[in-house]
């Protein structure tokens, strides 16, 4: 078997508050095979987004990393430096937020925040960026490029604002893409675009992608590979048709049953019926 | 609740219809040299007493609008509105008040709908503080009751609103909306903040609670799973036009119009072997740029130049089941929409 693109073993992580000190996340591990959609899937508070942020080592203030390995390729990031890290954070690992409004910077254009994505990590000349962040904006499926370029990121709909979101980062041709919620927010149609695209890119380009969702839907229709996070733990994890469709813990079975709100439907026909 | 509101609302749970809305319609002005923004146009629909109809749409689509209008919160332009058999617009602001013990409203976001300074027995108290004559033992006994219908447990009652879960606060909401006894709900996007299981949790007490008061539901929401799981109609929006209404599993299982099958198939169903339409419904929704015919022309795979010359009616398709699209003949077109799509 291949070295996979982003492994985390056995990661444990603790914030320390005002008065006491909470284990966030405990013994978490998670494989993302190059070239697949790994799903980690998980309700509120179950550490999802923590695992996300411990990858790119982005904790919030008081947290810590107790014990645990995250590996890109054959990297070991928990022990880079922070320069180091940053040229990871801003090359190797493109990360994409749920809130694309917010992810964009308001006061420039996508073109300038683009450019100076480029500025800082590559030496490219001034034509060459420009063609570069052309060519990602019409990767992403934005086919007025130069407009949307010279847009400032109120003009654009929810769906443009992510997909320049997501070209911004492509740019410096990352292994692995980390997307947070990418479609939480959106409109159903537009979700459904939103996901089309990175599915396309993940199998165009090759790309890694660990998507973080608390929605089983985007899990059963795009990912690969899945893990079930519940309160700071990995309760299940492995090929995604083998926990969905065979569930060995309570917590993931559960999990299912509530997404469909299947049974509920079930009574309220049997209801209609008497 | 005063006596004769109560007495006109029992005369008219004879009539089967709880909410009428006749060709409602609500623009909103904006600054010069903008259009207004037309957040509903045209919509009439009907509501049976202790059924629910479900309002489906994306953001834009005015379902949220119509929800404010129902309850008198936003004025409408023109249109008829009628609530247990009283109309409710151009009532007078007074009488709306006392009116609105008989109708409540739900919000989406639980925490935000609360005052953090009340705690939750402050918080259920207030309504029939403000409503009804209730005060001391009965007050207190009644607070007690709303709890208990809501299946919070009393030991919460001294709880503020940042000690509780989101299910527990929106319980709390729902126990509020519940105080004055009204007939009608109307549920904004109830469960939308809410984890999955937690969700479920307040769909069902919604659903046991209308079985047991016999209430009157609107749900407004843009998710189709808990559309499918509690109403019996439902009405899709699409730019502030009704595009289409029918009994739930009809509409959903056998769509008509061309934007309600985009949004059927958009929606990814927890079972891998389910997969979603292979077509996605190109561009977004703008409101900006109202087309001069049909509202969905902008997006719709099927448009023909007749669709651009005027908005089509409401048609029925099969029995009780209509929608507006100019492909819609009755109980004849189905074949040729789905086989085009």
């Amino acid at each position: 078997m291949t070295q996979p693109a982003l492994s985390v073993e056995d990661l444990s992580v603790e914030i320390a508050g005002r008065d006491s000190v909470a284990t966030v996340l405990t013994g978490v591990g998670l494989t993302l095979e190059k070239g697949r959609m790994h799903g980690l899937v998980g309700e509120t508070g179950s550490g999802k987004s923590m695992t996300a942020r411990s990858i790119i080592r982005l904790l919030p203030p008081g947290g810590r990393v107790t014990s645990g390995s995250v590996r890109l390729g054959n990297r070991q990031l928990l022990t880079l430096d922070p320069k180091e890290m940053r040229e990871v954070r801003g090359v190797s690992i493109g990360m994409v937020f749920q809130n694309p409004r917010t992810a964009l910077y308001p006061m420039t254009t996508v073109e300038t925040q683009m450019a100076n994505v480029l500025k800082a990590h590559l030496d490219l000349d001034r034509a060459e960026r420009s063609a570069r962040i052309r060519e990602r904006l019409r990767l992403v499926g934005i086919d007025d490029e130069d407009r949307i370029a010279r847009s400032y990121p109120h003009e654009l709909s929810g769906g443009l604002a992510q997909r320049a979101v997501i070209a911004t980062a492509l740019l410096c041709d990352p292994e692995v893409l980390i997307a947070d919620e990418p479609t939480t927010g959106l409109d159903a149609t537009i979700q459904r675009q939103i996901l089309e695209l990175i599915a396309f890119l993940q199998s165009e380009l090759s790309l890694s992608v660990l998507i973080i969702t608390h929605d089983l839907g985007i899990i059963a229709q795009y990912c690969h590979t899945v893990s079930v996070m519940h309160d700071g733990r990995v309760v299940e994890d492995g090929d995604m048709r083998q926990v969905l469709l065979s569930p060995q813990h309570d917590y993931t079975r559960r999990l299912i049953a509530a997404s469909d709100l299947r049974e509920l439907h079930g009574e309220r026909v049997a209801g209609a019926d008497r | 609740m005063s006596n004769a509101a109560h007495n006109a609302a029992t005369a008219d749970t004879a009539t089967a219809v709880a909410v009428a809305v006749e060709a409602m319609n609500k623009t909103f002005p904006t600054r010069r040299g903008v259009p207004d923004v037309v957040a509903v146009e045209d919509v009439s629909f009907t509501v049976d007493y202790g059924r629910t109809l479900g309002i489906v749409g994306e953001s834009g689509s005015g379902k949220s609008t119509v929800a404010r209008c129902l309850l008198g919160l936003t004025p409408v332009d023109s249109g008829r509105i009628e609530v247990l058999g009283r109309s409710i617009v151009d009532a007078p602001a007074r009488s709306l008040r006392s009116w609105r013990s008989e109708m409540q409203i739900v919000f989406q976001e639980p925490y935000e709908s609360l005052d953090p300074r009340y705690h939750v027995w402050e918080s259920v108290a207030e309504p029939l503080l403000l409503h009804t004559d209730l005060r001391g033992g009965e007050l207190a006994g009644r607070v007690h009751e709303l709890l208990e219908q809501v299946a919070l447990s009393p030991d919460l009652a001294g709880r503020y609103p940042h000690e509780l879960s989101g299910g527990q606060q929106q319980r709390v909401n729902i126990a509020r909306a519940l105080a004055t006894s009204p007939r009608v709900l109307v549920l904004d996007e109830p469960t939308a903040s809410l984890d999955v299981s937690v969700q479920e949790g307040v769909l069902r007490l919604l659903l046991r609670l209308q079985r047991e008061l016999n209430l009157t539901y609107v749900l407004i929401s843009h998710d189709l799973k808990a559309i499918r799981a509690v109403c019996e109609r439902v009405a899709v929006m699409y730019l502030g036009r009704l595009v289409e209404i029918g009994p739930t599993d009809e509409v959903l299982s056998n769509p008509k119009h061309p934007y309600t099958e985009f949004l059927i198939g958009a929606e990814l169903s927890v079972d891998p072997d389910v997969a979603p339409a292979a077509s996605v419904v190109r561009g977004e929704v703008t409101s900006s740029e109202r087309p001069t015919g049909c509202v969905f022309t902008g997006r719709c795979p099927l448009v023909t130049g007749a669709c651009h010359e005027s908005q089509p009616p409401l048609v029925e398709a099969t029995p009780g089941h209509d929608a507006a699209c100019i492909l819609v003949k009755p109980e004849s077109a189905a074949s040729d929409l789905s086989g085009a799509v």
